[in-house]
């Protein structure tokens, strides 16, 4: 359980940092998105499943502390799992790239969803400009942040000792 | 003993996966719609609530440190700035001067004249700034007043100067979402004042990821970098005369139908702590002509 005490810091943490200050840390005209950084490392670090039962909170909160309705974050993180399932089946070696490109996919696939649900709901933007002047940027500075976010996870995991992969409801 | 191996049938890593998904996807349905439908309107007001004194602190420090390292950085540049704005307020406080005097006189003649005011005494709400979200596609902040102290979608919110910060764009019962006027969405019928009494109109749009800008100027028109950019009134969402910025450049490209200007939000975004809701204009919702 303390993993997931851990999680809820962390997350709580990132949501402050973004209604707060985080717009100061902009980077090519972007901030990084601290909650996805924490769902994609911890699903390469504590598994697929535990991220999944963990993304609906994580989405919730984002969306909580932001303009706009409730629900697009927990479809963003979405494709987190899946990603992560290709490290649990060992297709690919769980090293820090893997990470930057699990993040990498995972942001371009949070903008696409959230530009989808945007035009779906009536407050649809240029696709073309989120892409070239928010997502991609954003990449960029997500790949940056989990360079820094997964070895510091690793180590966290390591001396909290590793539970074992899957769901672990009430461990 | 069995002979034949036992089959357990479980769902392999893929199938598991896109159950996640589809259970994910249903949950952020039924939160959409009630989101929509403004069931969940007293959660997200819980929400603001109680992480806008967390935030607080850490909006102090964000501030300070970006302050010092920016201080750091530019040290020279600041220098020079300052000198600039030096100059700049001694010559508004001579225009300002000479404006109170010209305002006092037209409402002598609007007296005289028997006209009404084209803006009455406006009553302003005060409101705190308990967060912002503020990234290239979404521009805004929350406030600490909502639908309960007799906010209504659309009305402006001003700076503690004076000069326009956005509109209400999402209600809540004791909180408001205000969309900045640099938020991509955000369109606001705009004056450039070219000159005393001057005024040419146009449309200030926000942009993705870059300032806003100000469209739909007509070719030839005298517009320059520093001229106010003030609401016009058109539309009758808000009232005329709120300063909104500064013209930064002109794009008078003689091939494009209309000129295009860069602009700068008067307000400083990123650093309002106190709002001002203009309680007095109820935003008008014009039909089909």
């Amino acid at each position: 359980m303390r993993h997931r005490a851990l999680f809820l810091a962390l997350l709580a943490f990132a949501c402050l940092s973004r209604i707060s200050y985080l717009h100061h840390l902009e980077m090519v005209g972007v901030a990084p998105d601290l909650v996805l950084v924490l769902v994609a490392a911890w699903a390469l670090l504590w598994g697929p499943a535990e991220a999944a039962l963990l993304i609906p909170l994580a989405g919730l909160a984002a969306d909580l502390v932001q303009e706009g309705p409730l629900g697009p974050s927990v479809l963003g993180l979405m494709p987190i799992p899946l990603l992560a399932t290709f490290h649990e089946l060992r297709v690919v070696a769980a090293t820090l790239p893997l990470a930057a490109g699990l993040v990498a996919i995972a942001t371009m696939a949070h903008h696409l969803i959230t530009l989808a649900v945007g035009a779906v709901i009536g407050q649809g933007l240029p696709w073309g400009q989120v892409i070239m002047r928010e997502a991609l940027p954003e990449v960029l500075v997500n790949v940056l942040a989990i360079s820094v976010a997964y070895p510091s996870l690793q180590l966290v995991r390591r001396l909290l000792g590793a539970p074992p992969q899957g769901l672990t409801i009430g461990r | 003993m069995d002979i034949l191996p036992t089959f357990r049938p479980r769902p392999g890593p893929f199938l598991r996966a896109a159950l996640w998904g589809m259970a994910h996807t249903l949950l952020a349905s039924l939160l959409l719609l009630a989101s929509e439908k403004g069931a969940l309107d007293g959660l997200q007001d819980a929400a603001i609530w109680a992480t806008g004194p967390l935030a607080a602190p850490l909006r102090e420090l964000g501030d300070w440190s970006s302050d010092v390292a920016r201080g750091l950085l530019r040290r020279p540049q600041v220098i020079r700035e300052n000198e600039a704005l030096r100059q700049e307020v001694e010559q508004l406080r001579a225009q300002l001067a000479a404006q109170a005097d010209a305002s006092g006189r037209v409402r002598e003649l609007e007296s005289m004249l028997g006209l009404r005011p084209q803006r009455g005494q406006d009553e302003l709400l005060a409101a705190h700034v308990i967060a912002l979200h503020l990234d290239a596609s979404t521009q805004a902040i929350a406030i600490d007043r909502g639908r309960e102290d007799g906010l209504v979608e659309g009305m402006a919110v001003l700076s503690a100067q004076g000069s326009l910060v956005g509109t209400i764009s999402r209600l809540l019962p004791h909180h408001a979402w205000v969309t900045l006027v640099t938020d991509p969405r955000m369109r606001v019928n705009v004056a450039v004042q070219t000159s005393p009494g001057e005024e040419i109109w146009g449309v200030w749009l926000g942009q993705v990821g870059r300032g806003p800008t100000v469209d739909m100027l007509p070719q030839g028109a005298p517009i320059k970098a520093g001229q106010l950019v003030v609401t016009s009134g058109l539309g009758g969402k808000l009232p005329p005369g709120i300063l909104v910025g500064t013209i930064k450049a002109v794009d008078d490209n003689p091939q494009h139908i209309f000129v295009r200007a860069t602009v700068e939000p008067a307000a400083h975004l990123d650093r309002l702590r106190m709002v001002a809701v203009l309680t007095s204009h109820i935003p008008a919702e014009l039909g089909e002509p």
